[in-house]
């Protein structure tokens, strides 16, 4: 084994190690401890990724992804959900950073304006309104947390170890599809893709927006029947059942 | 200002991992339904930022359009979840996504097949990809 297969292996385990203790587990200790492990694993991937032309890029990027990946790891292990919600705004802005550092000036405007102000406020809204007091059962207890964090480390130990290995020779990267790979050296963020993008692709940019204003307003129309104030019986058992009941 | 390409795919590219690998733990492990949505947000800002990164390099608008197309589709699937799940929870007064499965067999809440293997198909899901991909691992490392 290499010493970045190494590097790789302990960072994956402490990435499921910390994924483990920071999920809501019930009274049980550990969050520290999984906080530790998780600057560790950003530690060890941070490690690996090589450096960018200039200091500056490399603090711009590092400081968006470290952004980015925080507020992802608190949108799912919040108890909270509002502090989900709020965690996911700063994702959409570390998401949106990263789109114009790598050029992609009308995609960070359409996120921002569709992400931020729609989506972020709609969640928000809807979790300050459906919890206005203190945390549920359910999100104090997750659901298989070892599993799940062993299921994605090791999904992203291995999606890594690809990335690795193919990015890291620049002729895999070029059987990947491409026989217009572009000169090491080009301005960052240079107006290119734009150009053209409302004109060659204006059907599906008509086709996304008409989905999306006629998603808009079935939702509209499903948020404002009043009709639906009944369920069937949720599951089989009594328990369940009087749980439903006492809920309502 | 320059930069490098083939890096800044790479390095883009393990943030979009690692974004898509957080977004899975949240769909695996939490119940509220709110969290659940928002984790498969997470997955697919992974997702958005590979397309991004792979067109950048490719010098080709294809994988910004991909994005817009995820963008739309997105928002409209959670604004219909989202008047779904408030009607959902004003009736029945619980986001636990464990109390919504009318459609799954009649085996009772949570029932354990093994003393130590979960009933939900969600886990044999998620062991068999755990084995599978550790002998991927194994097969690379050794």
């Amino acid at each position: 084994m290499t010493t970045q297969q190494v590097l790789l292996a302990a960072a994956t385990l402490s990435l499921g190690l910390s994924g483990w203790l920071l999920l809501p587990r019930g009274q049980q200790p550990g969050r520290t401890i999984g906080i530790a492990l998780g600057v560790v694993c950003l530690g060890l991937f941070g490690a690996q990724l090589p450096l960018l032309a200039t200091w500056i890029s490399d603090a711009l990027f590092g400081t968006l992804a470290l952004v980015t990946l925080v507020a992802a790891t608190v949108t799912i292990t919040a108890r909270d959900p509002r502090q989900s919600a709020l965690a996911f705004v700063f994702v959409l802005l570390g998401t949106w950073g990263l789109f114009l550092l790598l050029g992609a000036y009308l995609l960070a405007l359409a996120a921002l304006v569709i992400y931020a102000g729609l989506i972020g406020g709609l969640y928000w809204y809807w979790a300050r309104h459906a919890h206005a007091s203190e945390p549920a059962e359910y999100d104090l207890v997750s659901w298989e947390p070892a599993l799940a964090a062993a299921s994605g480390a090791v999904l992203v130990g291995m999606l890594t170890m690809l990335i690795m290995t193919a990015t890291g020779d620049p002729e895999t990267l070029v059987s990947w599809g491409t026989d217009q790979v572009s000169p090491t050296e080009t301005p960052l963020a240079q107006p290119r893709q734009e150009s053209g993008l409302l004109l060659q692709h204006s059907i599906t940019l008509a086709v996304a927006g008409l989905l999306l204003l006629t998603a808009l307003a079935g939702g509209a129309a499903a948020h404002a029947s009043r009709r639906m104030t009944s369920v069937a019986p949720l599951t089989s058992t009594a328990e369940t059942e009087s749980d439903a009941d006492g809920g309502s | 200002m320059p930069m490098a390409e083939a890096e800044l795919l790479h390095n883009s590219l393990v943030v979009a991992a690692l974004l898509f690998g957080i977004g899975v733990v949240g769909v695996l492990a939490r119940r509220n339904m709110i969290v659940v949505g928002l984790a498969c947000e997470v997955m697919l800002q992974g997702v958005s930022i590979s397309l991004v990164a792979w067109g950048r390099f490719h010098q080709d608008a294809g994988g910004q359009v991909f994005v817009l197309g995820i963008i739309a589709v997105m928002a409209s699937q959670l604004a219909i979840a989202v008047a779904i799940g408030r009607a959902l929870a004003r009736s029945a007064g619980t986001l636990d996504l464990t109390r919504w499965q009318q459609l799954r067999e009649e085996s009772g809440p949570l029932r354990f097949g093994w003393r130590w293997l979960p009933s939900g198909a969600i886990h044999y899901y998620a062991l068999l990809m755990v084995l599978g991909v550790l002998i991927l691992l194994g097969t690379q490392f050794w």
